[in-house]
């Protein structure tokens, strides 16, 4: 089985645009490609990540970047669409199904009113479930068992806004200070506004081949993607949908937690980043927190969580939301991530996931172990 | 909103998760093989994969797992119940509105009771639903 190499990448800012989703997909497939210095000819497939694209939103991407005609797959996956996409790209080039492909992700969020809810007909969004609640009754669960403190779970945020401004791609470049947090509006108690990721609009593309490159080299050696169990007593204060997928990808890749340099975690809000780092097996159960506080998953950290400022700082446009992660994962090991960039980039991660389902721990979740070589 | 009636209960019933009988209660679903109770009729066990069981109720009072008061364009509290059927002290997690003004009261594994009632839902339909009332402290 051959390797599968990222050899162009090629993103928008994520914030609000004016452009539809559609045209923010074309605007990063041209990027990458350009980036990746190959022409249309090349590409033999497209995958397209998108959760409110609309039926063949894939394939209008293809036809306004040259690549009308070749093999095109829509993936949904709610917020791991975008990393589902790049998941199924990979094995389409490792399996030689294909030589050369494109993965992207696009969404067009801002013109979305109020909270983002789960699919309609679900009975739990019928009943007024919107993810920031989701995620604030695990923070209330979390703070019952592991003692999480209002101030420890906004220095997530102040971490990822600080990380953010650095990044000219994020959505939010103002930092934002422990008063600030715990002084934002109230949005789901026990969390606040600035607990939350914006609701941004973008497109990201990476153009993933099985032709190694001269020079540097950036593998996708692990791929992970899970499901949430559909067991009712499912345990909430643990991310198993997220470790399931992390194991698959690590033991993919031959590597375990340790080994890993830096990651994007998927944050769409501040408890869910230390519950994920803690499934991707980074940090203990109930530890990451304190570790947070000691500055282990800083910029300057023995692990740095979300360089790129992540979600809660990037944005966080569903379908693009994993390709922008698996972009920042090949800047930082390009070593062109400029004022944010990290020392040791050997082995990076990207974690996203998506979604709920009722009577399960989650909807989907999708890993990747890049290594540079 | 009002307590759900019988004649509400029959035009506007979500008979995936609610049974009447003598009165309204969440459908659950025991496994014939594993025993393993679940909210909800399932055609396959998600425990074991057996592909036989039996309908049985969750109802009565549950234990108030967690909740959270989300502000939206007006504020109202909601949370997970750990509920069973009363046959073994298996529970499953259930979500639903908590009957509540504010959250003072409310604290982890505080008895909750399921109740029924016709409301309406964030789609703009109205169905019978059911909701966790909180036992006095």
């Amino acid at each position: 089985m051959t390797d599968a190499y990222v050899i162009g990448i090629g993103m928008t800012r994520f914030t609000k645009h004016e452009a539809d989703d559609v045209e923010l997909g074309a605007q990063a497939v041209a990027a990458a490609l350009a980036d990746a210095g190959i022409g249309t000819g090349e590409v033999d497939a497209l995958y397209a990540g998108h959760v409110h694209g609309g039926m063949v939103a894939g394939e209008r991407v293809g036809a306004e970047t040259g690549l009308a005609g070749i093999p095109t797959i829509n993936v949904e996956n709610a917020c791991a669409s975008g990393t589902t996409a790049v998941i199924e790209a990979v094995h389409a080039v490792r399996s030689g199904r294909f030589d050369c492909v494109v993965a992207c992700g696009f969404e067009k969020v801002s013109d979305r009113k109020g909270m983002i809810t789960p699919a309609e007909g679900d009975y739990e969004g019928a009943l007024g479930l919107v993810f920031p609640a989701w995620h604030a009754m695990r923070a209330r669960l979390y703070m019952n068992e592991f003692g999480l403190t209002r101030e420890q779970l906004s220095l997530v945020a102040v971490k990822n806004r600080h990380n953010g401004a650095l990044n000219p791609l994020s959505h939010w470049k103002e930092e934002v200070s422990v008063e600030d947090v715990g002084a934002s509006r109230e949005i789901a108690s026990p969390l606040r506004l600035y607990d939350c990721c914006p609701k941004s609009d973008g497109g990201a593309a990476v153009v993933i081949t099985s032709k190694r490159p001269d020079g540097r080299a950036i593998v996708i050696h692990g791929t992970g993607l899970a499901s949430g169990r559909a067991d009712g007593n499912y345990e909430a204060l643990f991310e198993d949908v997220t470790a399931r997928a992390a194991r698959a990808a690590y033991d993919e890749a031959g590597i375990e937690p340790d080994d890993v340099d830096f990651a994007e975690v998927h944050d769409c809000f501040t408890i869910a980043e230390g519950m994920r780092v803690e499934g991707l097996g980074l940090a203990k159960q109930g530890t990451y927190f304190r570790q947070l506080e000691e500055g282990r998953w800083s910029m300057d950290g023995e692990t740095p969580i979300n360089a790129s400022g992540g979600l809660l700082a990037k944005g966080h446009p569903l379908g693009a939301t994993g390709v922008g992660q698996l972009c920042e994962v090949a800047t930082q090991m390009r070593g062109a991530a400029g004022e944010r960039q990290l020392a040791r980039t050997k082995v990076g991660v990207a974690h996203t996931r998506g979604g709920s389902v009722p009577g399960t721990e989650g909807g989907s979740c999708g890993v990747l172990v890049c290594v540079s070589e | 909103m009002a307590v759900a009636d019988d004649q509400q209960l029959s035009a506007v019933l979500d008979e995936a998760l609610i049974a009447v009988g003598d009165r309204p209660a969440l459908r659950g679903w025991r496994c014939a093989s594993c025993g393993r109770l679940a909210f909800g009729i399932k055609r396959i066990c998600p425990t074991c994969g057996a592909n036989e069981g039996r309908e049985t109720r969750l109802e009565g009072v549950g234990a108030l797992e967690t909740w959270t008061k989300v502000f939206g364009q007006s504020a109202y509290v909601i949370g997970y119940g750990l509920v069973g059927d009363g046959e073994d002290d298996q529970r499953v997690r259930v979500f639903g509105p908590v009957e509540a003004d504010g959250e003072g009261d409310l604290v982890p594994g505080l008895p909750v009771e399921i109740r029924f009632r016709v409301g309406t839902t964030v789609w703009g339909d109205e169905r019978v639903h059911h909701f966790f009332a909180p036992e006095a402290r």
